[in-house]
């Protein structure tokens, strides 16, 4: 039965994850929901033991009316993005639906269980247009002016026009590429990751509501980290541009600047997120969470 | 009973009635496609036949349940009214484009395919109606004239200036024919000169050089006017590389 539900879905939804498919491996900017859908995958397969026990503990409790109702509004919302020729809303409503169903069968216990997949797959959804469209130039001059400031602090003549910085030697264009969206989204779906794991998989003696005020504050401090950290690697090409040698604003040196600027977002990430940490419990307390 | 007992088939049954439904409901849904919102273009049947029913409508991911072939047609394959068609139309677009009704209003006919409303016969605008000579420019300039060699009247003015003179007394000779200069020569009609087709809006203009997302950012001259892009690496990359450390990280702190 299962199986035909999944059916059903795969069937409703071929198009829509077709056409998914084909942008992660596509857009530049969306590639990262292919890892993310492989971790949320991996994470099922994982618990699929555990998954398999609540829904069969789950089989004599009463009627799921919260799951049909969850599934209900999925397949609405599914309409919704049909008529509006949403594709983000569509792709919504693919997890929502797929929660719903779950939560129709297997009950709460076993939705819970998947949550955290869920979520995942959520994050890996790639930004709708009108979302992209909207931030990309507020990050495109944010990382211009961050970048400016950066340089003239490290002695660098530098013009700065609109989203160009002039420099001696030749010309860097923050364009909507180098708006910081890339490193953006993965930091912030990586921050996502963190939490997730920092919260599920730490014993604190904090009640829920702090550990998921403590997860939502990591994946809110991934956006100025990255944000900030854009605009330095812009300055850092800048810099290396008139110190060293031009050619680092093109070819393997660009990348790996790009790719270097990010190792050190997470690095700044992951200290924030030790300094969020709570105390760590008593020792027959981590024992006793261990073992559960 | 027709229900069966067991709570957890019967939910099952439930949940796979509700989703059949919605995919009985999705399978006849007619779905939104620019060929069909747009109320300007030429009808769904030119779009059938022009593009043999290739395409999809971009990653949306809407309506790929058995639809209409001319609702997946690219986008960018469809020109705009007044607009030359892009390549992928233009394969045999020029037949659709000349036998269209978009032609038929004019009071000349389109069967000569013909300009030649000014006195002097040639194609050359007259001043009385340039503006008009212009416009018509415009609608006609997409228009291959197919098999036909060019007439002389396309021919640049740069061309017919750089023919030498004939010599006096010489004998007079068959002139070249003037399709090979036609083809070798930049136009230069004062009335030509936007002989680029406008950008088709629904298209989003190409990142030239070193704007490219996908590619590294060129360099460009000491000062150069044109600037280089600073590209972040895909998100593939970043993403990969941020998931390896927390891997690495997370197992670290329990190895404590």
């Amino acid at each position: 039965m299962a199986a035909l539900l999944a059916l059903a879905i795969a069937w409703l939804y071929a198009g829509t994850m077709e056409g998914l498919g084909r942008e992660w491996l596509s857009s530049p900017d969306a590639s990262y929901g292919l890892v993310l859908a492989g971790v949320a995958l991996l994470l099922l397969w994982q618990r699929r033991g555990q998954i398999a026990a609540a829904a069969r503990s789950s089989t004599a409790s009463r009627f799921p009316a919260a799951g049909f109702g969850v599934l209900l509004a999925g397949l609405l919302l599914y309409l919704v993005g049909q008529l509006g020729a949403d594709v983000f809303v569509t792709r919504v409503s693919l997890v929502i639906v797929i929660a719903g169903a779950l939560w129709s069968v297997a009950g709460g216990g076993a939705t819970r269980m998947t949550a955290a997949p869920l979520v995942f797959l959520l994050l890996a959804v790639p930004l709708p247009a009108l979302v992209v469209n909207t931030i990309t130039l507020p990050l495109q001059l944010t990382a211009s002016r961050i970048a400016e400031a950066t340089l003239v602090a490290s002695g660098i003549p530098v013009f700065r026009d609109g989203n160009v910085l002039e420099l001696p030697s030749a010309s860097l264009e923050v364009a909507q590429a180098c708006s910081g969206l890339r490193s953006l989204v993965s930091l912030t779906a990586i921050a996502g990751l963190l939490a997730w794991a920092a919260t599920a998989r730490t014993p604190t003696r904090g009640s829920k509501l702090s550990l998921f005020g403590r997860g939502a504050a990591i994946v809110a401090i991934a956006i100025p980290i990255a944000i900030l950290m854009n605009g330095l690697r812009i300055a850092a090409v800048g810099i290396l541009c008139e110190v060293w040698d031009p050619r680092v604003t093109s070819g393997g040196w660009h990348t790996f600047t790009g790719w270097i600027t990010f190792v050190a977002s997470i690095v700044v990430l992951m200290e924030v997120q030790r300094a969020l940490a709570p105390r760590p419990a008593a020792p027959d307390a981590v024992e006793g969470a261990m073992a559960a | 009973m027709l229900l069966p007992s067991k709570p957890v088939v019967r939910r099952a049954v439930f949940a796979f009635v509700i989703l059949g439904s919605a995919v009985a409901v999705a399978a006849m849904w007619d779905s939104f496609a620019p060929p069909n919102a747009c109320l300007f273009c030429a009808g769904p049947e030119q779009y059938g036949a022009a593009l043999g029913g290739t395409g999809t409508t971009g990653t949306s991911g809407i309506g790929a349940v058995t639809r209409p072939s001319y609702q997946h047609a690219a986008v960018e394959t469809i020109p705009l009214p007044g607009m030359p068609p892009s390549s992928a139309y233009a394969g045999d677009g020029g037949a659709i484009r000349s036998e269209g009704s978009r032609n038929g209003w004019q009071p000349w006919g389109n069967g000569s395919n013909g300009q030649s409303f000014n006195s002097s016969g040639s194609r050359e605008p007259s001043v009385g109606m340039g503006g008009l000579w212009r416009l018509m420019s415009l609608a006609h300039r997409s228009q291959p004239s197919a098999g036909s060699a060019p007439r002389a009247a396309h021919e640049p003015r740069a061309a017919r200036t750089a023919r030498p003179a004939p010599k006096p007394g010489a004998p007079r000779t068959h002139e070249p024919p003037i399709a090979s200069t036609v083809a070798s020569a930049t136009p230069t009609n004062p009335f030509n000169q936007d002989a680029t087709a406008p950008p088709n809006p629904f298209v989003p203009a190409p990142p030239a050089g070193s704007l490219d997302p996908g590619g590294p950012g060129g360099l460009h001259g000491s000062g150069g006017s044109s600037p280089s892009g600073n590209p972040e690496p895909a998100s593939i990359l970043l993403f990969g590389t941020g998931l390896l450390a927390l891997v690495a990280e997370l197992r670290r702190r329990h190895a404590f």
